[in-house]
């Protein structure tokens, strides 16, 4: 008999890792609920307070909601990501301004849109390549991220509230845009 | 490679020396996984700034040395996964890194995990951290606007501290446990020329506590055996590091101090396993030696591959 050799192939590819879906969004806040996390990082609470005030102003949330994790480097406690995430209709969180801080600003935004709940993450300017990176690495690379100008921590508060006016116009634009249009945006360069 | 693997090369930790071994790989044209649990960039993401990196007079901010090595890896098509690696094993005649996410099989590992601050391990450190306790004063230190800080240990890491915090707080005590500072001449130098700074030496920390929402010290001097109240808004301690080798010290031959050993070429004791940066036995522990571990880590690596590559054809 003649002794035949039989090479099995596998057609599988090799595991690669997938985007995880982002949170669907509202076309509007008005009359929801706008969570502000804070995570302890200098003016970061100043820079949202403001945020708040100029949201409730320009857009009209009914409600307004301030949770503080007590470490920049570390993630949030899972119920202030659960909590926030089964009363919000979106999430703002500050501020990534160092390398730890920015990765766990990225890491509780992940969190919340992984339980479907619509984030906007603030990063300075310096540190929004390390943002747009650990999201990346994340698996959800079109996350939303503010930028605003470094640094945020050791000025004077009227200038936490002076970046928060010059930064409301495009944190508003980030409330209101799409899933699909952030993917978009990223494809295109802006954030 | 052959298809029996995930990745040509899974890089277990994305500071200095993991990014840099990740470029050196890349460009040989290897197929890469860099699994990182916390920050990219690791601690140099969080250091103000670089000043012994060469090619950059006046030193370079840490963040921005990160945004380039970072912006060059991914131009080579990097791959990146945020997760904790549970252990790293030797199953079926293969090598795995497991992490939370998944199993990555490989027939080369560099594990290039870094190392964490170590702690005092005295009373009262473990309830005020993250309350007057921390362990970088670039990540916390704007907290203290005005105030007055302790800086616990005279080395490199201490003393670079102590004057990023001269900037902010008003008063910086450095507490040494030996009679003299450790830190590098040129350092020690701006410190001591610093009028906000006060430098106890043959002074030891032995408890924390808290008084009207500030910190109180109970430090001892060595010499004379007194010991005294210190009050201060916070502390930042940097007294070593401990290397992050849980996921592996059962494989690999480690040393007295739990970091990785390795040979010249950043071989560890178990073949196709290399080792690169702060987790590996007599780092210098700089941001350009753990880059230099890196590059040699995946040279290393790559040689193996090609000699695998050659018996199985």
């Amino acid at each position: 008999m003649v002794k035949r050799t039989i090479t099995i192939l596998d057609p599988t590819s090799k595991r690669r890792r997938q985007d995880i879906e982002m949170a669907p969004r509202r076309s509007t806040i008005e009359g929801g609920v706008v969570g502000f996390l804070w995570n302890d990082k200098p003016n970061a609470n100043f820079l949202l307070e403001r945020f708040a005030e100029l949201l409730v102003e320009k857009l009209g949330p009914a409600e307004i909601m301030h949770r503080h994790k007590l470490s920049a480097s570390d993630p949030a406690p899972e119920e202030i990501i659960n909590e926030l995430s089964r009363k919000c209709d979106m999430v703002i969180i500050a501020s990534g301004d160092c390398g730890s801080c920015t990765s766990y600003v990225i890491h509780d935004a992940v969190e919340l849109e992984k339980r479907r709940t619509p984030t906007v993450s603030v990063c300075t300017n310096e540190f929004l390549p390390l943002g747009r990176v650990e999201a990346e690495a994340l698996n959800m690379p079109y996350l939303a991220i503010l930028e605003i100008p470094h640094p945020l921590g050791g000025i004077k508060i009227e200038a936490v509230r002076a970046k928060a006016d010059d930064a409301i116009g495009e944190l508003i634009v980030l409330v209101r845009t799409s899933k699909e249009e952030l993917k978009e945006r990223s494809k295109r360069g802006s954030n | 490679m052959k298809n029996d693997y995930d990745y040509d090369m899974v890089i277990v930790g994305g500071g200095m020396a993991g990014l840099t071994a990740a470029l050196y790989a890349l460009r040989a044209k290897l197929d890469v996984m860099l699994v990182e649990e916390k920050t990219i960039g690791g601690s140099i993401a969080d250091t103000n700034l670089v000043e012994n990196f060469p090619c950059f007079p006046g030193g370079i901010s840490g963040i921005e040395l990160i945004n380039r090595l970072v912006s060059q890896v991914r131009q080579l098509g990097a791959e990146f996964a945020k997760t904790t690696v549970t252990r790293i094993e030797l199953r079926d005649n293969l090598k795995w890194v497991c992490t939370e996410e998944a199993d990555y099989c490989a027939p080369t590992i560099i594990i290039a995990s870094g190392a964490r601050p170590r702690k005092l391990a005295i009373p009262g450190e473990d309830e005020f951290i993250g309350r007057g306790i921390h362990y970088c004063a670039i990540c916390d230190g704007n907290a203290f606007v005005g105030g007055e800080v302790a800086i616990i240990g005279g080395g490199d890491s201490g003393v670079t501290g102590g004057l990023y915090m001269t900037r902010i707080a008003s008063k910086v005590f450095l507490i040494e446990i030996q009679h003299q500072l450790g830190a590098t001449a040129i350092l020690q130098e701006r410190l001591y020329a610093n009028p906000r700074v006060r430098v106890l030496c043959s002074t030891e920390l032995t408890a924390i506590g808290e008084r009207s929402c500030k910190k109180s010290l109970n430090i001892k001097n060595l010499e004379t055996g007194d010991s005294s109240e210190l009050v201060v808004d916070g502390v930042f301690v940097y007294v070593g590091i401990v290397p992050n080798t849980d996921i592996c010290h059962y494989i690999v031959d480690l040393d007295s101090t739990n970091h990785i050993v390795v040979n010249s070429d950043m071989k560890t004791s178990v073949e196709g396993i290399f080792a690169a940066g702060d987790v590996r036995s007599n780092s210098p522990r700089q941001a350009l030696t753990a880059a230099a571990d890196g590059a040699t880590a995946a040279l290393s690596a790559e040689r193996y591959l090609s000699r695998l590559s050659e018996k199985t054809l």
